[in-house]
């Protein structure tokens, strides 16, 4: 229950410094004992649901492959020399290195996600707003205002089923060629976009008949406070970074960003 | 020129952030897995994608900041629904709607013709790149392989944002929706 | 008040004003002295010369022709326009008193409350709670005063069991309490009703005037209710506005005198008149008619057809009415109220489709339970239930939109899913709710060229085609327009013509006058029945009992996605009425009179 009660604000920035602070290494060992980390601490911590972690996590998987079999073909310096041949097909050649950058990269998009997940499967969208108003003193006509259009989510999910139904009902098949298919995209496009400007307008008037005048001085009825303890996660997910930066570092694997352009 | 935000614009570009993200939805979730057999490459062919709602916005309402704020509110937006990139996003959208304002900067917020508005697809692709360069660890890829990728993405830029992106926009502003906002103002 | 009454400025709320006594006067909760707006500097003006006020405590209702600019007015008189909507505003608006201008922002909120017609678009947080906790926090409402604040109101609309609730999860009903608690919750001393019941069902919509009704007698508030379906809220009104098509107010009085002498005028502006008012003079028509040739004192029909008093607007006047009449008379007003019909003799029973025991599961709960029916040639078939019955999951089914999960559809004998997609939509129709999700084209023309192309017709004669269509759907005027930017009511032209080519025989009609006012729905059904006497049938979706009644040849109840009655309208109403309440459907209006006039004459024949 700890990663709901975290303060969302401390949440996401001690996630994009982990992100950050990830982004140094070119080692396949220190992303990987931060993944090992980061899951441990998702469902330590938190009452994740293994499905729906692994529902967001699984398509990372696939990208995370294209990362690597792109590295291994395109190695930005592929010497023989410079470390061992792992496998050799005609002229082309897996060094070691180039492999570990490759993992690495591929492990990079893992890791990133799982810390993403972290966000993304605790967070309340509204105590998010609220705590970007609250602690990172964003204008409440913003946070309101964005909320406000958030909310047509599901509508827009609806609208955008009824709008096949509705095409198909008036004969548009299936499109082929890129032009035809561009089309397509904009009949979908235009009514949902036509409806949510429309919508935006209503609700904007709507607020304001509600009194909403975007003043900064107001009252919350949640109030949302940094603790100790919010500062007390952030440095328990860096610090456990940190430590799996040591520990690569300590059997001889880690890689830092040299600064290659 | 009134530079001061208002609630509806601010309503406006959030929704439609929303109806952006529905329909990458229905639309790249064949393509999230064709990207992941492609590698990087497939993914910067569409990455123009991302910056489409921020050039349509910065085309209807017409002020400073309206691309690099729309960009940001997409990317607030994008956390919100619950996109899997988590909220590193926010920074990547600033980052990418820097480029396009500055491009709309450079125009000193005057010109919204179809080749600033492809520029500015240019400049949102060229922000990302150098962000995603480092983020994503591009400094492993062959020099060669880089630089088609900037290359792709840069063209992705001007083509699906920029002119898709004004396409959309046109032909929303012919349904009428868009009588109130600068865009309409500036077609009488 | 009249227009002479008052002094006409076309100052500007900017302008600074003089008090004056009768400006100042807080009794009136709203004034409005030579009001004019337009969205554009050197656009027309939407309104014109407007003079009207609101007093304290009253009810008022303001009535006008669809896009005649009520809600302009209203918004206009709490505001919003320019204040919120870029407008440009003339002449002098004060509200409790005070010039608009006087106001700061977000100060007219706790004074006036508005509900809005789009209730999908009037909320911005995600919890029923969360909103009103919005509310309060916009007037700095004390933290340690919310939480009971919060379930006063919620409690007041019947809502706290939903406290805690995803607004997008509440029924249209439920969300337009929500807005009601919303004004509860700003403290506001007068409600403003923008088409609050138009996109609701006619249950809801009754539900929710008796709780604005209770709550504006017991929290003592000011009414200015616009609303196209006068039945639910004429009872309480005082006073009525009444716009023309130019934006300008033509009556400012007493209901009831509207309505005697300016019915032919209400008609002509496509105002929609109180049902009873209608039933009374269908009533005094046919009792006329009746009376010269029974050869029954003609004294007691002039007594219904004019007299002196005022004409009922409401069923219960209605009923006083009727009830006033002698006995042989009641007996025959009964008789005509709910007239025998001769079931339509078929010009050929030619079955059409044929549905044998559908399931269609969603997340595992059988949405559709055992369904099956007929539909045949020259039918007109409404299908009716409560929110969430499976209506429309039935009609996508039954148009091969979606697969059932068991059961089968036989479409003139043969299986649904063995027609080529082409065949389907030739054969069958579908009128979605919302025009706007069926157009496919930049232009009116082009939407209605597209049907006809893809049928593979000369371009030539598509031209020709089309051109018949547009006139024939009024349409012609328009023909290069962008559909989004029509009105409601040529846009629900435009997509029933686009749908209607010729060889359709089945048509399915997803509740299709919803959000449309009287005369453009009267339109679309007279034009639905023109394709039934042709020979085609209609499924209709609908939560109107009074169309059933008056179109329909069979209805269908599904409840809980199973149907529970399948048979004619008239025996729904007279032998099925606890199925009515159970599924929030609404008898008709003359077959509700007749049965508490029928009631009456039981029991006052033992009193006479």
């Amino acid at each position: 229950m700890m990663l709901r009660d975290w303060n969302p604000s401390i949440k996401g920035l001690a996630i994009i410094l982990a992100v950050i602070l990830l982004s140094l290494t070119f080692d396949p060992v220190t992303p990987l004992l931060a993944l090992a980390f980061t899951i441990l601490f998702t469902f330590g911590l938190g009452r994740v649901p293994w499905r729906k972690w692994l529902l967001g996590f699984a398509p990372f998987l696939i990208m995370g492959f294209g990362y690597v079999w792109t590295a291994l073909l395109f190695p930005r310096s592929a010497d023989p020399a410079a470390s061992a041949v792992l496998w050799q097909w005609g002229s082309f050649i897996v060094i070691e290195a180039t492999f570990h950058q490759a993992l690495s990269l591929g492990l990079r998009v893992l890791i990133f996600s799982a810390l993403s997940l972290i966000f993304i499967l605790t967070t309340d969208p509204v105590r998010f707003m609220l705590s970007l108003m609250q602690q990172c003193k964003l204008s409440p006509k913003w946070a309101y205002g964005i909320l406000a259009g958030y909310r047509f989510l599901p509508f827009f999910k609806e609208e955008l089923r009824i709008l096949q139904h509705a095409h198909r009902m008036r004969g548009v098949e299936r499109e082929r060629g890129w032009k035809n298919k561009l089309r397509a995209w904009k009949r979908y496009a235009i009514p949902l976009l036509a409806s949510a400007i429309r919508k935006s307008e209503r609700v904007a008037a709507a607020m304001i008949s509600k009194g909403f005048s975007g003043r900064r001085d107001r009252t919350y009825y949640t109030e949302l406070r940094v603790t100790w303890k919010d500062w007390l996660l952030l440095a328990l997910l860096l610090g456990g970074i940190t430590l799996c930066y040591y520990l690569s570092w300590k059997l001889g694997y880690t890689q830092w960003y040299r600064g290659q352009l | 020129m009134n530079n001061q935000w208002k609630l509806r614009d601010i309503i406006v570009l959030s929704s439609l952030s929303v109806v952006f993200a529905v329909i990458y939805l229905l639309f790249l979730q064949v393509g999230n897995v064709l990207v992941g057999f492609m590698g990087p490459m497939g993914y910067e062919v569409i990455f123009g994608i991302w910056f489409i709602v921020s050039i349509i916005a910065a085309y209807i309402i017409r002020k400073p900041g309206a691309a690099v704020i729309s960009e940001t509110v997409a990317g607030v937006v994008e956390v919100l629904i619950g996109n899997a990139v988590g909220p590193i996003l926010i920074v990547s959208a600033l980052i990418q709607g820097l480029g396009a304002e500055a491009v709309f900067a450079a125009s000193r917020y005057r010109s919204y013709s179809t080749k600033v508005l492809m520029v500015a697809g240019v400049g949102s692709a060229v922000f990302s790149f150098i962000w995603g360069y480092f983020r994503s660890g591009f400094g492993a890829y062959s020099l060669g392989l880089v630089i088609a990728m900037l290359v792709v993405r840069c063209i992705s830029g001007a083509l699906i944002s920029g002119l898709l992106g004004k396409w959309i926009a046109d032909a929303l502003a012919k349904t009428g929706v868009l009588r109130s906002f600068p865009i309409a103002k500036e077609r009488k | 008040m009249t227009a002479g009454q008052l002094l006409a400025t076309g100052r500007s709320h900017s302008a600074s004003v003089p008090a004056g006594d009768d400006q100042h006067d807080s009794r009136k909760a709203i004034m409005a002295e030579g009001l004019a707006l337009a969205f554009e500097e050197h656009d027309a003006p939407v309104l014109a010369n407007i003079d009207a006020a609101v007093h304290d405590g009253e009810t008022v209702l303001l009535l006008g022709p669809s896009g005649c600019g009520k809600s302009s007015l209203a918004f206009c008189l709490t505001g919003l326009y320019p204040y919120a909507i870029d407008s440009h505003v003339e002449g002098r608006v004060s509200i409790y008193g005070k010039p608009l201008a006087d106001y700061e922002s977000g100060d007219i909120a706790q004074l006036i409350g508005i509900v809005f017609q789009d209730f999908e678009s009037q909320f911005c947080m995600l919890r029923v709670e969360e909103e009103i906790a919005f509310c309060l926090e916009n007037w700095n409402c004390p933290r340690a005063d919310m939480d009971h604040i919060i379930r006063e109101v919620l409690d007041k609309v019947g809502l706290n069991d939903w406290r805690h609730a995803f607004i997008h999860e509440l029924s249209g009903g439920m969300k337009q309490k929500l807005a009601l608690a919303c004004a509860l919750a700003l403290r506001t001393r007068m409600l403003v009703l923008d088409e609050p019941t138009s996109n609701l069902d006619p249950y809801a919509r009754r539900q929710f005037a008796n709780l604005v009704t209770e709550l504006a007698l017991k929290e003592g508030l000011t009414l200015l209710i616009i609303e196209h379906q006068l039945d639910d809220w004429i009872g309480i009104a005082n006073r009525l506005l009444v716009m023309d098509a130019d934006g300008t107010i033509v009556y400012d009085g007493l209901p009831a005198p509207y309505f005697k002498h300016h019915v032919a005028e209400a008609k002509a502006h496509g105002i929609w008149l109180p049902r009873a008012l209608e039933l009374q003079q269908a009533l005094a028509e046919d009792l006329s008619m009746v009376g010269k040739a029974t050869d029954v004192s003609s004294r007691d029909f002039a007594d219904i057809a004019e007299d002196a008093d005022d004409p009922p607007l409401t069923e219960q006047q209605l009923l006083a009415k009727l009830s006033s009449l002698p006995r042989d008379a009641q007996a025959t007003a009964l008789s005509l109220l709910t007239p025998l019909k001769t079931k339509r003799s078929y010009t050929e029973d030619r079955v059409f489709l044929q549905a044998h025991e559908l399931v269609f599961r969603r997340k595992g709960r059988a949405v559709i339970d055992g369904v099956s029916l007929t539909l045949r040639a020259g039918e007109w078939v409404a299908l009716v239930g409560p929110n969430g019955a499976g209506k429309s999951t039935l009609a996508s089914l039954l148009s091969g939109l979606t697969q059932p999960d068991e059961g089968n559809i036989l479409l003139q004998g043969i299986h649904l899913h063995r027609y080529a997609e082409r065949e389907l939509r030739a054969f069958i129709g579908y009128v979605f709710q919302n025009p706007e999700h069926q157009f496919i084209a930049d232009t009116v023309r082009d939407e209605l060229a597209f049907g006809l192309r893809r049928q593979g017709i000369s371009e030539e004669d598509v031209q020709s085609q089309v051109t018949d269509t547009l006139t024939r759907f009024r349409l012609t005027k328009i023909a290069d327009a962008n559909p989004f930017a029509l009105s409601q009511g040529q846009k629900r032209r435009l997509s029933v013509a686009a749908v209607l080519t010729d060889s359709q025989q089945l048509l399915m009609c997803d509740e299709p006058t919803y959000g449309q006012d009287a005369y453009a729905s009267k339109q679309l059904m007279d034009m639905l029945h023109s394709r039934v006497q042709a020979g085609s049938a209609v499924l209709m979706i609908t939560h109107d009992m009074e169309w059933v009644e008056a179109y329909a040849d069979r209805v269908i109840v599904l409840s809980e996605g199973q149907i529970r009655y399948d048979g004619s309208p008239a025996s729904l109403w007279t032998e099925h009425a606890s199925l009515l309440e159970a599924n929030h459907l609404r008898m008709p209006m003359n077959y509700s009179v007749a049965g508490r006039l029928r009631t009456q004459l039981a029991e006052g024949g033992e009193r006479r």
